[in-house]
């Protein structure tokens, strides 16, 4: 019974959020331009890869294969974070409706991860496109790859839980300023790009930066992608991070779920779950 | 009688800098089930304040408040299960869908099925008379429709007790009209128990309400029904003088006499002319004027009115509810 009412819910939230990104146009072209922008931006990536192989004199596979699923799967660990950070911005400040959506829907942190999903399913086809067309743009052979299915389902859903809990989080932090909500998303985001292992391991980071980027499961996240889609792809001990992974997202998991708890209290108390752009 | 919601001394506090505002003030007040109850009070009385904790959206600084039963603040998921909100004057949703495809969010997101979304949008429909807009983008609607739009949303889960916040802030008469009709509507025919709305039209109040609180800078400052309230001022005596609205500067002389308990001006900018009201403790009219003709005011007309919720706000506060100048 209730079961059915929360995916009525969910199923509710998910058409939202469909329409409101791809309100402007119609289906085709909004799929098109899921695709496309990602492409570009890949495109940027494997011409700066193609200029220093082209001028060192060096044709590094590894380092292709390493770039292109850096900047491709954060892709699906960006975009899911983003939309879920913003949905509590443009939810009160824009649409208006936070408010009303708190009194109608049971629990905001799920509201959250209901919206978000949405982004990380787009984000997913992003990822997708970026993947192969850069493999196949930077020449690394793709019949060499050879995915390990269940640790690759098991990764994506491991994906989605941390970074959605850590957008939670931050989303939970912006209800406190209209002004620096959106900062914060934009910040968060860079630091998960800088220090999450998808451009450059993380141990040419100089020594103080490192134990930050611990805090983050995305270097963990981002190696074990790269072993599971390759699994000739060097990575010290798999199982080890793995373990490592699991762990920080069990801990962002309760994180996020006592921190949220007490967002809502002190929103509650400063009244801060309407509109504020007038005070 | 069922008692549908309590408050009891109930205080919030907001914080400017170091500075303390109180908003509320020990409020306490009973709203009996089967009512429209109104809170009636100028801006910045605490109207909303009170609403926003009443519907866990706030919480309070101190005392406690009861909703169908349950405590905001403890039980606060069981109150949004039957309560909803509409507030006026603002223009919440989702633009680029159709006011249809808001309200079959909503219902959805309350709790209901696709079918008895679809259902009750129907339902809905025939209270309120949505069909022109229903299908129409809900930032391409204009603010009357806007209105009925929220109030719609606000049926969706079949509230047992619904708050509304100035529901006819903005409104043209006639729109206006037709919100008041259905409010009116939604109590008669039992599709709601209880309405707590506010207000600073006193018209509006005097028209809904069974009962009314008075809020004046965060305390109830009296309580009844619109004729238990005019009682208030059995024995003063209620004049509007009309005056040029160029004399009005000078109005300030009726400070002088000791039988003016108040007035309030309202301006009307289109005719050029003021009407004053003033509540009389003694009958001194004719005193009165010779006295503002002898300082060179024009009274151009002088009628004597029946005892307003208006004139209550006035006599217990010693100011205007709507006070347009001063
Ligand atoms: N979040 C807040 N922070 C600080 N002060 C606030 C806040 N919300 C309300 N206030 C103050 O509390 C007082 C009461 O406000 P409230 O909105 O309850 O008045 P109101 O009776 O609804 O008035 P109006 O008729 O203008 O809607 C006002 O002085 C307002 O400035
Ligand atoms: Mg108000």
């Amino acid at each position: 019974m209730d079961i059915v009412r929360w995916l009525t819910r969910f199923k509710a939230v998910v058409w939202l959020t469909w329409k409101e990104q791809s309100g402007w146009t119609k289906p085709p072209y909004y799929f098109g331009y899921i695709i496309i922008t990602p492409f570009f931006q890949l495109i940027l990536y494997a011409y700066m890869y193609i200029v220093i192989a082209f001028y060192s004199g060096l044709v590094n596979v590894e380092m292709a294969y390493y770039l292109v699923t850096g900047v491709s799967l954060y892709n699906f660990i960006g975009a899911g974070l983003y939309g879920l950070i913003w949905t509590v911005h443009s939810e009160r400040e824009h649409f208006r409706t936070l408010k009303y959506t708190y009194m109608a829907f049971p629990n905001l942190q799920l509201y959250l991860l209901s919206r978000g999903f949405f982004h990380y399913i787009t984000g997913a086809l992003s990822t997708l496109v970026m993947l192969l067309s850069g493999l196949i743009l930077t020449g690394v052979p793709l019949g060499t790859l050879s995915v390990k299915p269940m640790l690759l389902t098991i990764l994506i859903i491991l994906g989605f839980l941390w970074s959605s809990q850590l957008g939670i989080m931050v989303a939970g932090s912006s209800i406190f300023s209209s002004e620096y909500g959106p900062l914060i998303s934009e910040a968060v985001g860079g630091i998960l790009f800088l220090l999450g292992a998808v451009l450059y391991p993380i141990e040419s980071l100089p020594e103080y930066i490192r134990p930050f980027a611990d805090v983050f499961p995305m270097r963990e996240w981002m190696e074990l992608m790269r072993y599971a889609l390759n699994p000739a792809y060097n990575v010290a001990d798999p199982n080890q991070l793995l373990l490592q992974l699991v762990v920080k997202t069990i801990i962002y998991v309760i994180a996020a779920v006592i921190f949220f708890r007490f967002t809502e209290k002190l929103a509650r108390k400063k009244g801060l779950l309407e509109a504020t752009l007038h005070h | 009688m069922l008692i549908t919601i309590e408050t009891r001394d109930l205080v919030r506090i907001f914080k400017h800098g170091d500075k303390e505002f109180r908003a509320l003030d020990k409020v306490s007040i009973q709203v009996p089930e089967g009512v429209i109850y109104g809170l009636l009070g100028p801006n910045g009385a605490g109207k909303t304040t009170l609403i926003r904790i009443l519907t866990t959206l706030l919480l309070p600084s101190d005392g406690d408040a009861y909703v169908g039963g349950y405590h905001v603040v403890r039980d606060a998921n069981k109150v949004r299960k039957i309560i909803n909100l509409v507030s006026g004057g603002e223009r919440p949703g989702y633009g680029i869908l159709t006011v249809r495809e808001n309200l079959m969010y909503y219902g959805q997101v309350y709790g209901l099925s696709w079918g008895e979304t679809k259902r009750r949008i129907e339902e809905v429909n025939e209270l309120l008379h949505l069909d022109e807009f229903l299908d129409k983008r809900l930032n391409s609607i204009s603010t009357g429709m806007m209105q009925k739009y929220a109030l719609a949303r606000g049926l969706l889960n079949h509230p047992q007790i619904l708050f509304l916040d100035e529901p006819t802030l903005g409104l043209d008469v006639q729109n206006a009209r037709h919100i008041r009709r259905v409010i009116k509507h939604l109590i008669e025919d039992k599709e709601i128990r209880t309405i707590l709305l506010t207000s600073h039209y006193m018209a509006e109040v005097e028209e809904l309400c069974d009962i009314v609180s008075i809020i004046d800078r965060g305390r109830i400052i009296a309580t009844g029904s619109p004729d238990e309230l005019r009682k208030m001022v059995k024995d003063e005596i209620i004049y509007n003088i009309d005056v040029r609205l160029s004399d009005i500067d000078r109005i300030r002389i009726l400070r002088r006499f000791r039988t003016v308990v108040g007035y309030t001006i309202k301006t009307r900018q289109l005719t050029g002319e003021a009407r004053i009201r003033m509540i009389l403790s003694g009958e001194d009219i004719a005193r009165i004027i010779r006295t503002l003709e002898e300082e060179n005011i024009h009274v151009l007309r002088v009628t004597r009115d029946e005892v307003s919720l208006e004139d209550v706000f006035l006599r217990l506060v010693g100011r205007g509810l709507e006070d347009e100048y001063e």
